[in-house]
Formats: structure tokens, C-alpha cells, sequence
């Protein structure tokens, strides 16, 4: 199994060049049962990602992409009258699926975003009174564009918080990206690709990592982080206890990928700015600026010894 | 599970723990018990066992109408067995009997510290009575037990709980704090300021000691008391010394500070071998069959000292006792029996027929100022003298033919003590005699000193042993002649009889001696028990507790002062030193608390002494920094070192050598371990991670200096 876990990695590192540790958190968000929002600019390798882990996974892929008039039935599905039996006969929509790319998530209106987060949290959907259980794992790779923010609507709060990791690729080193130009079509690699792991064998994984030890200094550090971010002034509000929970779930996660069972403060460290940056809202619009006050927090607060 | 944060709440509601509560009562008051009535012992005893039982069936509480008739009971109570409320013992019971009824009140938290401090204050009460080491011992008891009972109420878990943890455990975190307030305890006592007499006196105090004392100042007395009371019994085997020479020899006072006669450094003298026991067979038998050799039984007395009296010249001396080069001879211990040893005495034996120059010089000390008259006359009369003989005779023919008196009722003489007595008043008694005339012959240059001991002895008409009395303790000289060594000279042998005043001769009439016997029941030094032994040592440690605790005074606190190099201290400045050394006392205990990152379990304790070795070893770990990512860091920086690459860690820290290297990252992941993996870290595992962690050494290596 744990050997499974580097296969993981080590595949995708070979389709998405210099990224290792936003390629670790993907699949760290992925075995926490979370789900990944990366957001960037098009063409930085976000599809790739999301195709690459699917496959590599063994898990079917869908992509959807949100524009401004995408409705709520063309992500879940919708009935449709049949003529032959005179009944509606429910036709899956694209969400029906293991990986599922949500392309441009912040194009689509707040009902069709709603539609795919309702689906994200409950993992189930209900249409026509009927609920509907999506298939397992079910994993979603939600993007978007954080810099032409014209005519969309941009995530609320309350619903970033629903995604587990944020990550961004951006561009990549100058040696990789040469590599990049020179080598193989990425398309081409991940035809080739070869699942390593079964869906059955990562449901498990997902499982044991309930079992992952955390001690009481440990959830002392992490309500110390959380407590750090509330009192601050940066932002409007600290980390709330979902935040919390989703540290700690990533945090194990992390611990299991560095073949671990229990959770030690680097865990939570390396986790940190992936699942607390997209839940702080900065006050001081500090976008751009070298100082990442969410990072500041880490060299702040002292690990409880 | 270790955690160390108690919510205010789980304190707030913390049980009542009042069997520690009442055991720590008690205790403190048993002292008392053995001093006030008996009613109010049982009373005491009754209502601590009935507040137990009820508070294990459930809450009760009595009316304060109740509570206030009780404590009134009590007042009358103590009224009637007293006939007053006022005094030592009834104030002690009344406040015996109210601090057995505060147990009633307890209703709170705050109740149960207001009694277990009360406790402390209780505790004084005892020494009104009784002052021994073994109460003061014993007091240590119940301070034990109200600091338990206070931290078991200061506890989250109940008494029975508590109960559960060894009494070794307990003990340890007691001692603990004991220990820790002993410093301030020591220093209080030692340097508060003392008055110079005390505030009060409680009736009954030590009896005084009468017999030779080892110091002697003429001046300051102004009547001797004759005591008939007998000193010693002495029984010769066959032949008996005469009249003239019985002369026995307990202390010999060689230093003169102007007043007093004090033996010079006597407690850190060098024993000497005793003639017998030396290794000269030949010269042992010759001595022992001389004519002038006297062996003898005798039966002492208690003294309350440790010296013992032999007849002039002792060669031989019993087990557990040692001769001195002065010829006294002391005894390990304090004589509190009746005592019974050999001597055996050689009354013509030569002593020191040479003296060193440092023995010149001691012998011959005398004040540098003071007593000039006689000084001056001595140092004439020395010249008019053919020799050291001619001189001292010369002064015993004074004393024999002009008007000097022996008188047991001298006048006091407060300076130039010598002077005084011996131009001005010209009558006193022995210890004027022997005091004069050593200070004579030293401010001659000749060397003297004073022997005090007992002289003469009566036989028991009806057996065949002598007594010898208080009434006859002594006090002579011994001479320094060239030639001869120490010779005894007794000035007041020189007086002319009928200048010995006459009660004297009175008095020495009138002695019952009928009644006497040798064979009282004596202690043999010989056949001494380890009981009496353990007695003796007993009497030591009295001894040591009355000295250096209960008498120390203002004398006692001056003369250790001038021990440590302090002297002439004001009060106000000894109250600062005080003061300024429980400060610093203060400040080092608050420091460590303040490092030790409060209330710490062991592990997190042994983690920082690691990180101050870290320090050291210029690798701090850094306020956010996991132990996981600092041993990254460390293999970073040091493989990066060892490989000659230079980035800026690797060029600001020395690299640490492999084995420290290996050592180090074993002690971090055990901390790991211990810490992120276990949940239940057991003591053993704490006190292993904290030897390992004591263990510990870093060695950095001199790294080379890295090319940029």
C-alpha cells in the first residue's frame, strides 16, 4: 500500500515537470476525500493535472466547462420524457463521475456553482425529489481564473470553504519548462499511463487515514495556528472549525504520504497554506506584496515542545 | 495522558479533600496534647473523627447559633479547669481547644487554607512548653502534613485517588518544597537582627551548672558561693599521695584577653599519646613503679563538660578520652551521670623541659594595653632578679608579707583587673591570685599559665576513699622554669594564714560526710552501653540545639558573623545583607521558573534542556520549527558542509561531528516518538528520554572556511 503512494507520485511527477510539492498536495487533498481548487491562469497545466490523476488513480474523468449560461441540469442530469414507455427516464449529467474537472468554476452562475458544491458536500444529488448517490471516490478539481473577474461570479467565502486544498501551478522554472518543450506531448503520456492504484485500494487508504495518531501537543499547535488567525488583524476572520477539521484531515493525510501513522507540527506546516490561504480573506488587499501573512503565521507560533 | 491545562472550571469544582485536612490538624496539635487538660485532647480528637464521618455520609452543617454555643462551652470550659483565660497555659488551651473547633466550620476551600495556615502559627505554640530538638524534629511532621493537605486541595483529583499514589511520591513532592523553603530559613535565622536580651522569658528554664568552668574572670565576680555539694569520689589503690600534693588537675587557661582566662584554641588542639601508651616499655614500667606514681579510682559527679579531673599530672587516661599537650584530658562527651574511671598519676612528672618559640610566644601573651602599673613592676622586678626562680619568689614574698587577703567576697574590678587587685584592693581569692601572677610572670618574659582543678581532698572516716567538694575547686600556676619545664606554683598558698578570713575555716567544718559511700552506682568509662553512648549522644545534640539554636543571641550572632569575615555589621546593615540575600534567593528561583516554560511536563522540560545545548552548539531551533524539519535542516547544513559546497547556513554554523550527529538525531526522533506517537508516556520512558537527553553531547567540528 505504501508503496502504492510513492507510485502515485512519482507517475504524476513525470507528466507535470517541477511541481512535486502542488502535485503531493493534490493527492493528499485526494486521499483526505477533499476536493482540490487550483487557481490559476489557462494553460498552466490544470487539465493535465486533473487527467493525469485520474488516470493514474483508475478512476473515470469528466470535465465540465462553466460558462455564463451553464444551467444546474447540464451538471447533474436531467429527466427526460421518453415517448416509447411514456416515462421520464433520468439522464446522468457529467458530475456523474470520479474525477471531475470544473473548469472556469467562477464563470458559471451562483445557482449552476451551487448545483456542483451541494454535489461536493453531500456526495449525493437530488433531482425531481430523487436522491442520487455519485459514484466513489469522488473527487473535484474545481478551477479558476483569479484575474479577469469580469462578468463572473467570484466563489463567496462560505463556499471556498468547501474545498479542501487551494493550490496554484504557475509558471514553471526556466530549465523545466525547456524539458517541457522538448519531450513529449503530455497528452500522449498519460495515454500511456498505467493505473497503480485500484479504486478499491485508494477507498481504503482513504479509510486508514482516519486511524492516523494525533497526539494532544499536536491539536495544541493547530488550535494554537487557528487561534493565531482569529486574533489577528489581517483578516476579516480567522480559520473556522471546518478549517480546522479540514488541517487536521490533511494534515494525517500528508502524515500517510510520508508513510507515517502518526502527525507531526511539519504535517500541518506543509499543509498550512493550501488549506488555510483560500479560507483567509485578506483585509489590507496585500495581493502582490512579498509578504504572505499566512505563511508569517507559521514562524509566529511556537510548536508546543 | 499528559496534559497541563486545567480548565478554571474543573478547579472551581475541585473536591474537597478533608482527610488530609484533618490528619495535618491533628498532628500539629498532638504536641499540645501532652500539656493541656485531657478533656480538650478528647474534645479535639472527637469532633476532628465526627466531621470526618459525617462530611463521607454527605454535607451537614450546624446552625450558627449552635457553633456559637459550642465555641462559648469551650471558653468556659477552659475558664473553669484555668480560673483565668490569660497566662501560658490556659492561653495555649484556649487556643488549643478553638483551633480543635474550627474543623466544624469548614464549608469551603478558602476555609480549609485559612486552618492549614492557622496550622503553621499552631506549631509555635508547642516550643511554650517544650523546646527540645526532638519537638523541633517532630514539627517537621505536621508541616509535611499541612503542605499535603494543601496541595491535595489544591488538586483536581479526591482523596482517594490520592490515596492510591505511594507514600514515597508524596514524600519526594513534599520535601521538594520543604527544601526548597530551607534556605530562606537558614538565612532568616541566622542573620535577622537579634536584641540583646530576650523579649520574654518562660518560667522554668535550664538550672545553672556549677563546678570548674573552662573560663575564669576574677574581676566580675563579687561573692563565691561555696558549694558542699561533692565533686568526686577517689578511691587509691594502696599507697596515698600527702596533703601537699594533692592537687587535681582538670584545665589548664592559657589565654588572657584582659578580663578572662580562656583555654587558647582548646578545641582544635592536638591530642597527645599518653605516657603509658607510648611505645618505651622500659621507661612505662620505671614510671608506673615510681614512688611519686599514684593510681586511683574515681567517681566524678556530673559536670554537664566533657572535661575530666585527674590528680596533678595524669600519665595515663581511660578509653573514649584524650590527653591534651596541656595534660587536661577531655572525654568524647558530655558527663551527665555520675562517672566512673581509672587514673593513674605521676604527681612529680616533668612536663616540656623545652618549649618551642611558638610556645614561648603563646605562654608569654598577654594584652598590648592595659594593667601598665603592674607591667611595669614585674618587668623591674625581673631585672633586680638573679633569675626566673628568684623573680616569682620574689612575688610570692610580696603576697606572703604585705596585706593581701583571701577573701570569698571580693570587690568587682571592671578594668586593669591586675592592677586593681594587686596594688589597690589586695584581697580576692584564688583565681585573683593565679591571674595576677601569671600575668606577672608573662609581663616579665617568663611563660605561665593558670590550672584550675580542685586542691586538697577529706578522707571518709569511716572507709578507706577521699571526697573531694566544689568547695574545693582551684585555681594555680604552673611556671615555665629552665631546666625543670612546668612547675606548679600556688600563689595563694603564699598568703599569711591569719589574712584568711575565718568564715572560711568555718564552713570548711561543716560538712556531713557521714552518710557518703563510694559505691554509688557510677557510670564506668570503661564498660560504656551503646544505649548510654546514644544518651551521651543525645546530650551532644541538646547540647548543639541550646547553643547554636535556642541561646542564639546577639553574642552568638555577632561571633558567627565575625566567622564569615563579617564584623562590625550594624543591625540595620545585617538586616539589608538579610534582605539582599533573600532577594537574590528569591530572583534565581524565579528565574528558573520563568525558563522552565511553565508547568512543563518531563519530556518538554528534558526538550528544553536539549534546545540550551542546541544553543550552545550554535544550532537554535527556531520558534516554528517542527523537531522534524530542524533535523532536515540539520542534515542539510551539515551534509552541504561535508561536501565542501558553501551556501550561507552551512558558512554561519560549525558542522557537528558525525558521532554527536548520530547521537542527536537518535535523542530527536525518540522525541518524536515519545511525543506525536505514544499516547501514554509512562514515567520510565520519561525519566530514559531525560538521561538521554542529559547525556547528550554536541561537538562541532572546526568547519573549513567556506569560498564564496
Amino acid at each position: 500500500m505504501k508503496v502504492n503512494i510513492q507510485h502515485i507520485t512519482d507517475s504524476l511527477n513525470k507528466i507535470i515537470l517541477g511541481k512535486p510539492e502542488q502535485i503531493k498536495l493534490a493527492v493528499v487533498c485526494l486521499l483526505a476525500k477533499g476536493h482540490l481548487l487550483i487557481e490559476d491562469l489557462p494553460g498552466m497545466g490544470k487539465t493535465t493535472l486533473a487527467h493525469a490523476l485520474a488516470k493514474v488513480l483508475g478512476l473515470d474523468f469528466q470535465r465540465i466547462q462553466f460558462t455564463s449560461d451553464l444551467l444546474p441540469g447540464d451538471i447533474l442530469g436531467s429527466a427526460i420524457y421518453r415517448r416509447s414507455d411514456e416515462t421520464f427516464k433520468f439522464h446522468e449529467g457529467p458530475i456523474f463521475t470520479q474525477v471531475i474537472l470544473a473548469d472556469e468554476v467562477n464563470r458559471a452562475t451562483p445557482k449552476s456553482q451551487s448545483a456542483l458544491l451541494e454535489a461536493m458536500e453531500e456526495y449525493q444529488v437530488t433531482v425531481d425529489g430523487v436522491s442520487r448517490k455519485l459514484p466513489e471516490p469522488f473527487f473535484v478539481i474545481a478551477t479558476q481564473n483569479p484575474f479577469h473577474q469580469i462578468g463572473t461570479y467570484p466563489l463567496p467565502e462560505s463556499q471556498l470553504d468547501r474545498f479542501l486544498i487551494r493550490i496554484s501551478l504557475g509558471y514553471p522554472a526556466r530549465e523545466v519548462e525547456r524539458m517541457l518543450f522538448t519531450g513529449e506531448d503530455s497528452r500522449k503520456l498519460i495515454e500511456e499511463l498505467e493505473p497503480v492504484i485500484t479504486p478499491e485500494q485508494l477507498i481504503a487508504l482513504q479509510a486508514s487515514i482516519e486511524s492516523i495518531k494525533v497526539s494532544d501537543k499536536l491539536f495544541d499547535y493547530l488550535q494554537d495556528l487557528v487561534d493565531a488567525t482569529r486574533q489577528s488583524s489581517e483578516w476579516t476572520h480567522g480559520i473556522s472549525p471546518r478549517g480546522g477539521l479540514a488541517l487536521i484531515r490533511a494534515a494525517k493525510a500528508w502524515a500517510v504520504l510520508n508513510q507515517r501513522d502518526y502527525v507531526v507540527p511539519e504535517d500541518i506546516q506543509s499543509v498550512w497554506l493550501g488549506v488555510c490561504e483560500h479560507r483567509l480573506l485578506s483585509q489590507s488587499s496585500s495581493v502582490g506584496s512579498a509578504i504572505n501573512p499566512v505563511a508569517d503565521i507559521l514562524s509566529n507560533v511556537a510548536v508546543p515542545r | 495522558m499528559i496534559s497541563n491545562s486545567v480548565s478554571a472550571i474543573d478547579y472551581q469544582n475541585r473536591p474537597f479533600n478533608l482527610l488530609p485536612v484533618l490528619i495535618a490538624q491533628q498532628l500539629t496539635l498532638i504536641p499540645l496534647y501532652f500539656f493541656i487538660p485531657i478533656w480538650i485532647s478528647a474534645l479535639s480528637i472527637a469532633v476532628a473523627i465526627t466531621v470526618y464521618f459525617t462530611q463521607v455520609r454527605g454535607s451537614w452543617s450546624l446552625p450558627t447559633w449552635v457553633k456559637v454555643l459550642i465555641t462559648l462551652a469551650a471558653a468556659v470550659g477552659v475558664l473553669l479547669s484555668f480560673q483565668r483565660l490569660s497566662g501560658r497555659d490556659a492561653g495555649v488551651a484556649l487556643i488549643a481547644v478553638m483551633y480543635a473547633l474550627k474543623v466544624i466550620e469548614i464549608k469551603s476551600h478558602r476555609d480549609i487554607y485559612v486552618l492549614m495556615n492557622l496550622g503553621f502559627f499552631i506549631l509555635l505554640a508547642g516550643f511554650l512548653f517544650n523546646q527540645s530538638p526532638l519537638i523541633a524534629g517532630y514539627q517537621f511532621v505536621p508541616v509535611a502534613a499541612i503542605l499535603n493537605a494543601l496541595t491535595a486541595n489544591h488538586s483536581l483529583t479526591q482523596t482517594s485517588r490520592i490515596m492510591h499514589r505511594s507514600l514515597g511520591q508524596t514524600l519526594k513532592q513534599l520535601s521538594k518544597y520543604l527544601l526548597l523553603a530551607l534556605p530562606l530559613m537558614v538565612v532568616l535565622f541566622v542573620f535577622f537582627p537579634r536584641l540583646s536580651g530576650p523579649i520574654w522569658k518562660m518560667p522554668g528554664g535550664a538550672s545553672a551548672t556549677s563546678g570548674v568552668s573552662d573560663t575564669m574572670s576574677p574581676g566580675a565576680i563579687s561573692s563565691l558561693q561555696l558549694f558542699d555539694k561533692v565533686a568526686f569520689r577517689v578511691k587509691f589503690d594502696g599507697r596515698e599521695p600527702q596533703g601537699n600534693d594533692i592537687y587535681w588537675r582538670t584545665l589548664v587557661l592559657d589565654e588572657f584577653d584582659g578580663l578572662t582566662w580562656s583555654r587558647h584554641n582548646g578545641r582544635f588542639e592536638k591530642p597527645i599519646k599518653s605516657i603509658t601508651s607510648s611505645q618505651q616499655p622500659d621507661g612505662k614500667a620505671e614510671l608506673l613503679s615510681n614512688e611519686n606514681t599514684f593510681s586511683y579510682d574515681i567517681s566524678l559527679e556530673a559536670t554537664r563538660q566533657e572535661w575530666l579531673t585527674f590528680l596533678d599530672r595524669p600519665i595515663d587516661t581511660p578509653r573514649r578520652s584524650r590527653l591534651f599537650k596541656d595534660y587536661s584530658v577531655r572525654f568524647d562527651y558530655r558527663l551527665v551521670d555520675r562517672t566512673r574511671y581509672k587514673g593513674v598519676s605521676n604527681i612529680r612528672l616533668p612536663l616540656d623541659l623545652s618549649l618551642s618559640d611558638v610556645e614561648r610566644q603563646e605562654m608569654t601573651a598577654i594584652p598590648a594595653s592595659g594593667n601598665s602599673r603592674s607591667r611595669n613592676w614585674a618587668q623591674e622586678t625581673r631585672s633586680q632578679s638573679i633569675d626566673d626562680r628568684e623573680f616569682i619568689m620574689a612575688i610570692l614574698r610580696r603576697i606572703n608579707q604585705q596585706e593581701y587577703f583571701y577573701t570569698l567576697a571580693p570587690p568587682i574590678m571592671e578594668q586593669d583587673i591586675v592592677d586593681s587587685f594587686w596594688f589597690d584592693e589586695q584581697v580576692g581569692f584564688c583565681e585573683h591570685y593565679a591571674g595576677a601572677l601569671v600575668y606577672l610572670a608573662r609581663a616579665a618574659g617568663v611563660p605561665a599559665r593558670v590550672v584550675v582543678g580542685y586542691q586538697g581532698a577529706e578522707k571518709n572516716p569511716l572507709s578507706n576513699y577521699w571526697i573531694v567538694r566544689y568547695a574545693n575547686a582551684h585555681a594555680w600556676t604552673e611556671i615555665w622554669f629552665k631546666g625543670e619545664g612546668w612547675v606548679r606554683i600556688d600563689p595563694t598558698a603564699a598568703i599569711a594564714p591569719h589574712r584568711v578570713e575565718e568564715q572560711l575555716q568555718l564552713d570548711y567544718n561543716q560538712r556531713d560526710s557521714l552518710f557518703d559511700d563510694f559505691g554509688f552506682a557510677a557510670v564506668d568509662l570503661n564498660e560504656i552501653s551503646w544505649h548510654k553512648e546514644f544518651q551521651y549522644w543525645m546530650d551532644r545534640a541538646n547540647t548543639g540545639w541550646n547553643d547554636w539554636v535556642l541561646d542564639y543571641s546577639q553574642g552568638s550572632q555577632k561571633l558567627l558573623l565575625k566567622g564569615l569575615g563579617l564584623d562590625n555589621f550594624s543591625v540595620k546593615q545585617v538586616s539589608l545583607l538579610m534582605i539582599s540575600i533573600l532577594a537574590v534567593f528569591l530572583a534565581v528561583i524565579a528565574l528558573k521558573w520563568l525558563r522552565q516554560t511553565n508547568n512543563g511536563d518531563s519530556i518538554e522540560q528534558s526538550f528544553v534542556i536539549m534546545c540550551r545545548k542546541l544553543e550552545k552548539a550554535n544550532y537554535p531551533l527556531n520558534k516554528g520549527e517542527g523537531v522534524m524539519g530542524f533535523l532536515s535542516r540539520l542534515d542539510n547544513v551539515n551534509s552541504s558542509a561535508s561536501s565542501g559546497a558553501s551556501s550561507n547556513t552551512s558558512s554561519r554554523a560549525e558542522r557537528i561531528n558525525p558521532e554527536s550527529l548520530k547521537a542527536l538525531r537518535r535523542t530527536l526522533e525518540r522525541y518524536i516518538f515519545l511525543r506525536y506517537k505514544l499516547s501514554d508516556i509512562t514515567e520510565n520512558q520519561q525519566k530514559d528520554f531525560r538521561r538521554q537527553v542529559k547525556a547528550l553531547k554536541i561537538r562541532t567540528s572546526e568547519a573549513k572556511p567556506t569560498e564564496h
